[in-house]
């Protein structure tokens, strides 16, 4: 009786188990949470607008476990100096939580390599151009007064004396290559081989002299980026996901939409910006508020850039630069520029 | 036991079943992070902002000596549109205030909208030029139109005449191209690269503000001096202010030590020393001047540029004069309205440059000192020569020859002698005698050509005019003239020209008559005497104009002596400048006539008295609208009052335009003339001209068939015959009526014999003509004109219709009429 009951309960149990363990396999591989390494991409000019967009993605990121890394991908000239911090600081609290690797692909210019430096590491194409670590801004101009309106101080309407603006530009140039220099003197696998001085220049690398000063951390794709991502989170099996896609946000941050040119991109965010706006910006972008302004001179300038003997090849009359790479920027006339900025 | 056995069966399922998921996160750790973020901190980047500065009191401004005259200004160039703002230029402006150099700004005229073409920038240096006259200095700053070769021509002649030149090419200025600024700043050895420089590490603020040290510049020796923006210079030049050895450029790789600031020049070309170049602009303006020792900048350059004094020439009116300055009219009549009004213009000129002038007396040269005030001199050749040693001086003879032309004479056979009972009767009566030739523009042409053969029967120096023993010579002259004009044939007339020479030292002949002589001469009390010398009083005033307005264009320009010639539109051209003679161009020059009468016979032996002193006859043909084919009516009475020896000058509207008031204001009688054209009328316009005339005194005949705006009803006129209205004008006429040679459409003046307030009426339209008895020649008066002289006379037909000899009576009675006191 007893050998009996064994008989038939024994493979029913070995059969139980077996279907347990199966189960246990299924529920382990379809219910348990699963690694995911983040892209989102960044290729725009810096304004409140395209960081707010940026912000949001990162932010999302940052607080979901299921994010184990992130990757940056950059494609910006750079743009307003305040928008360019802000996204600079988001992203050293992201790196504090997981890693942030950048992908450069394109370029990642002023503060489009402010950005970058935020990153564990930075990957770059060879071709891409990275620097030009510096900081815009119009001339700065002397205390005033309105005729239309009464103001109280000296300084209300300008905001600062002549050699106070100077200073604060100094001070922003100083911030910009500082965090630079002092966060690339910290990358682990290809720290900062140049000076603050040399910094300061604000050079233009491509992708092989960048690397070569410790601007990037080695050369590659946005592949290269996925796996120090996972690399640095401990992860060897892991999903990647678009987070702008993950989330569900409906946008992107891209100047390359269907119906939205660069230029008219670049127009509007020149025509919203304060005069005295700073930027951190690629230097052979014109600047809206040095663009000519009356019509005389634009007149003026228009009769020197088509006379070939008289065209100056300095950037005073924003002519296209003759560069090896294709500047987005270039198609911007300066006085359509000047002309959308309502002055 | 059975139990046990199935619970242990029923665990080991469940460990089975959770084992997978507890070894992915517990074993494996698929979802623990095993990320350690880097270990860098935040860097915090805080600056106390800058303080604001102490003020300190502006410095008093430096006054300027009351008793130095304003010296000329400095020129700013925004022609070659700078994209500057003006009111930058304010510290230097102080700085050179404080010199007593002013600041002018040379605006284009130009209208850069219409610019379809930068390289074709139009030529400004007639404009420069006017601009530079009385500049000390020239300031160019990152022009953004080239400079013309012209225009540097100017430029470099400024400068070599001792005028200063800043140039300024800054990166910074908006447009600047510094190949564009060598093409000026080359012919003065600068060159301006095309560069900027930068210290990253000494600067003022920002890596383009660098720092300059100057050691060549003694001025500026140990001085701390900022540049905003600046670029390198090179060429010929001695630099005065090099960049530290930290300051780099953008372009010349691997040097340091670069020139900022030079002194340029070709010595060859008079330039050397002159020119200043500039690196930045910006050192010179207001916010960065306050900066270390940037105003010793501006010091420095307002230094440069007030440094020097141009070295003026006749063209630089007044500038070569003294705050105090006198004038002398060399005339021995008394002072007129119109010499006083020329003095009135020279004050007002020389007290828009800060100078003072003051009427002197006419023997104020005699003495050769000017109690410290310079001395303006006007005169004629003759008081000049023959009162003051000015002219000997100067190395200057005056000299007259006298020449006899022999021609022959048309003989015309004339109906009957003139009587000319109530015409003034000259001293030397004459046979026909020939006049001056007209002017090739006009549509006349003597009908008798001089074709003379010339011999030169005297020639002397023109002596002292009041000086007894000399006057004698003159008399001799004189003589000799009319023994010459009395050996006449029947075929052959013999006349004496008169002709006077300027001969320099170096034997340089000038015929007075058509030169102007502008002379300056130092005199013993360092005081200069500025003399205007010409024939006569036209001849002055050209010359007094050309100080006036600095134009010495068509002048040989010398140090001490210009000549200038006159110019040949003045009405007196054709009898004057052709024939030379000094008898003929002294009867408008108040200040020579008497001079020249004495000349010329001293007791009344001129040879063609004029019919009125001191006037003469301007005949306007009016030939706008003649037609091809068509004669001028103007001829007749050009051929008759010239054989009456009257003076006639004439003038085609075609060529030479509607003459102005001011051209008709010096004739005693003006004819205005188109009766022989059909087509000639008198506009309103031309009426206004002719009121404007008369009311002023003048007298003026209208010959034309339409004589009258609103009278133009045209009707045939065939024969005339005289009226008893106005005898003067009918003297020597046929009593009953003269067919015209030629029947005549004219206007019907019929309306001018129903106004019997002041028509007087000499001709009227004879019973064989439409609307007879209609005047024909009429003299209109009013109680104004009768208080100011004036006459107006109208012929309302062609006078070549009527016999040639009726013609000329009435022509010749109305010269006298006209002319008469």
């Amino acid at each position: 009786m007893k050998n009996n009951s064994w008989s038939w309960e024994l493979p029913v149990s070995i059969g139980f188990l077996i279907l347990c363990l199966i189960a246990g396999l299924w529920l382990g591989a379809t219910n348990a949470p699963r690694p995911t390494i983040g892209v989102v991409r960044f290729a725009d000019i810096i304004y409140p607008e395209s960081a707010d967009k940026l912000l949001q993605v990162i932010n999302a990121a940052r607080y979901d476990d299921t994010i184990a890394g992130i990757v940056l991908e950059i494609d910006s000239p750079g743009g307003y100096a305040t928008s360019s911090e802000s996204i600079f600081y988001s992203l050293l609290q992201l790196r504090k939580a997981k890693p942030l690797i950048i992908n450069i692909d394109g370029m990642a210019a002023s503060g489009g390599y402010y950005m970058a430096v935020a990153g564990n590491r930075i990957y770059a194409a060879p071709s891409s151009y990275i620097g030009n670590v510096g900081v815009r801004g119009p001339r700065p101009f002397d205390p005033y007064i309105d005729p239309m309106e009464l103001s109280t101080g000296p300084y209300k309407l300008a905001g600062a004396s002549r050699f106070d603006q100077i200073q604060q530009l100094e001070l922003l140039k100083a911030a910009f290559v500082g965090n630079v220099v002092h966060q690339r003197s910290h990358a682990v696998v290809n720290p900062l081989k140049i000076d603050e001085a040399a910094v300061a220049e604000a050079k233009l690398y491509p992708g092989a002299q960048a690397l070569g000063i410790g601007y990037i951390d080695a050369e590659g794709s946005r592949s290269d980026a996925i796996n120090a991502a996972a690399e640095l989170a401990g992860m060897s099996d892991y999903d990647v996901v678009d987070l702008i896609d993950y989330y569900g946000f409906n946008f992107r941050i891209e100047y390359q939409e269907p119906t939205i040119s660069f230029a008219d991109v670049s127009a509007q965010v020149f025509a919203n910006a304060p005069d005295n706006a700073i930027y951190f910006l690629d230097s052979r972008i014109p600047l809206p508020s040095i663009a000519p302004r009356s019509t005389i001179e634009q007149h003026l300038l228009r009769l020197r850039a088509a006379s070939p003997m008289l065209r100056s090849p300095a950037g005073q009359l924003h002519a296209a630069p003759s560069s090896q790479w294709v500047n987005p920027f270039k198609a911007v006339p300066a006085v359509k520029a000047a002309e959308g900025s309502g002055n | 036991m059975i139990l046990l056995r199935r619970f242990f069966i029923l665990v080991l399922g469940l460990v089975l079943l959770a084992l997978p998921m507890i070894v992915r996160e517990q074993s494996w750790q698929y979802n623990e992070r095993v990320y350690t973020p880097p270990d860098v901190p935040e860097l915090s980047f805080s600056a106390t902002p800058m303080p604001t500065a102490t003020p300190v009191a502006v410095a008093d401004p430096a006054l300027t000596d009351d008793g130095e005259l304003r010296r000329g200004p400095v020129v700013v160039d925004f022609a070659h549109f700078s994209f500057l703002n003006p009111g930058n230029l304010q510290p230097l402006a102080d700085a050179l205030a404080d010199r007593g150099l002013g600041l002018r700004y040379w605006i284009s005229q130009v209208d850069t909208m219409a610019l379809e073409s930068a390289a074709r920038f139009p030529d400004q240096s007639e404009d420069l030029a006017a601009q530079l006259k009385d500049a000390s200095a020239l300031i160019v700053i990152s022009p953004f139109f080239l400079w013309t070769p012209q225009e540097i021509a100017v430029a470099e002649r400024f400068v070599a005449d001792g005028g200063r030149l800043l140039l300024v090419s800054d990166p910074d200025v908006m447009g600047d191209f510094p190949s564009l600024v060598n093409i000026l700043a080359e012919p003065f050895g600068v060159v301006f690269n095309d560069d900027y420089l930068y210290d990253t590490s000494k600067n003022d603020g920002n890596f383009t503000f660098f720092f300059v040290e100057g050691a060549e510049a003694e001025a500026l020796a140990d001085a701390t001096i900022a540049f905003y923006g600046g670029r390198s210079i090179s060429g010929a030049v001695i630099p005065q202010m090099r960049s530290v050895e930290s300051t780099l450029s953008s372009l010349r790789a691997g040097k340091n030590g670069f020139t900022t600031v030079a002194i340029g020049g070709v010595a060859g070309r008079g330039t050397a020393g002159r020119v200043l170049a500039l690196s930045d602009f910006d050192v010179l303006t207001e916010a960065y001047r306050v900066r270390y020792d940037n105003q010793r900048m501006v010091e420095f350059v307002a230094d440069f540029l007030s440094a020097d004094q141009r070295n003026n020439t006749m063209p630089d009116f007044p500038n070569y004069l003294g705050k105090a300055v006198a004038l002398s009219y060399g005339t021995q009549t008394a002072i007129s309205a119109d010499l006083l009004a020329q003095g009135a213009q020279l004050q007002k000129r020389l007290e828009e440059s800060g100078r003072a002038l003051t009427l002197t007396n006419g023997h104020a040269l005699q003495k050769n000192s000017g109690d410290g005030k310079d001395l303006i001199y006007l005169a004629d050749y003759t008081t000049a020569y023959s009162e003051t040693t000015l002219l000997s001086d100067l190395g200057i003879q005056v000299i007259t020859e006298a020449m006899t032309i022999t021609m022959p004479v048309e003989v015309a056979p004339v109906a009957e002698p003139t009587p000319e009972p109530e015409t003034p009767p000259a001293p030397n009566e004459e046979p026909l005698r020939e006049r001056a030739p007209l002017t090739g523009t006009t549509p006349i042409t003597p009908t008798r050509p001089i074709t003379a053969q010339i011999t030169v029967t005297d020639t002397r120096p023109t002596p002292a005019v009041q000086a007894t023993a000399k006057a004698t010579e003159t008399l001799t002259v004189t003589t000799a003239i009319t023994e010459a004009e009395t050996i006449t044939t029947s075929a052959l007339e013999s006349r004496v020209v008169i002709t006077t020479y300027l001969v320099t030292a170096e034997g340089l002949r000038f015929l007075a008559d058509e030169t102007v002589l502008v002379a300056q001469n130092k005199r013993e009390d360092d005081t200069l005497l500025l003399a205007v010398l010409g024939a006569d009083r036209r001849g002055i005033d050209v010359g007094v104009a050309r100080l006036l307005t600095n134009d010495f264009t068509d002048c040989v320009v010398g140090e001490s002596l210009t000549f200038c010639s006159l110019p040949p539109e003045d009405n007196s051209s054709s009898s004057s400048s052709d024939a030379g003679s000094s008898e003929e161009s002294s009867n408008n020059a108040p200040g020579s006539a008497e001079g020249n009468g004495e000349s010329n016979g001293g007791g009344g032996s001129d040879p063609s008295p004029a019919p009125s002193e001191g006037s003469g006859i301007l005949l306007i043909d009016d030939n706008r609208a003649a037609a091809d084919g068509e004669s001028s009516e103007a001829d007749l009475y050009l051929q008759t009052l010239l054989a009456a020896d009257h003076n006639v000058d004439l003038w085609g509207t075609k060529t030479q335009g509607t003459p102005t008031a001011d051209d008709l204001a010096n004739y005693a009688w003006v004819i205005w003339s188109n009766a022989g054209y059909a087509d000639g009328k008198v506009s309103l316009e031309d009426m206004d001209l002719v009121f404007g005339y008369i009311r002023q005194g003048g007298r003026l005949t209208v010959s034309s068939r339409y004589p009258l705006p609103g009278l133009e009803e045209a009707s045939t006129v065939r024969d005339v015959v005289v009226d008893s209205g106005l005898t003067a004008l009918t003297d020597g006429l046929p009593d009953g009526p003269v067919t015209l040679s030629d029947e005549q459409d004219a206007a019907d003046l019929s309306p001018l014999a129903a106004d019997e307030s002041g028509v007087q009426i000499a001709l009227r339209r004879g019973p064989e003509s439409d609307n007879a008895e209609a005047p024909i020649v009429a003299v209109l008066t009013d109680a104004a004109s009768e208080d100011t002289n004036a006459r107006f006379m109208i012929v309302g037909m062609a006078v070549t219709g009527l016999p040639e000899e009726v013609g000329k009576t009435l022509i010749t009675n109305m010269a006298t009429w006209m002319l008469a006191e």
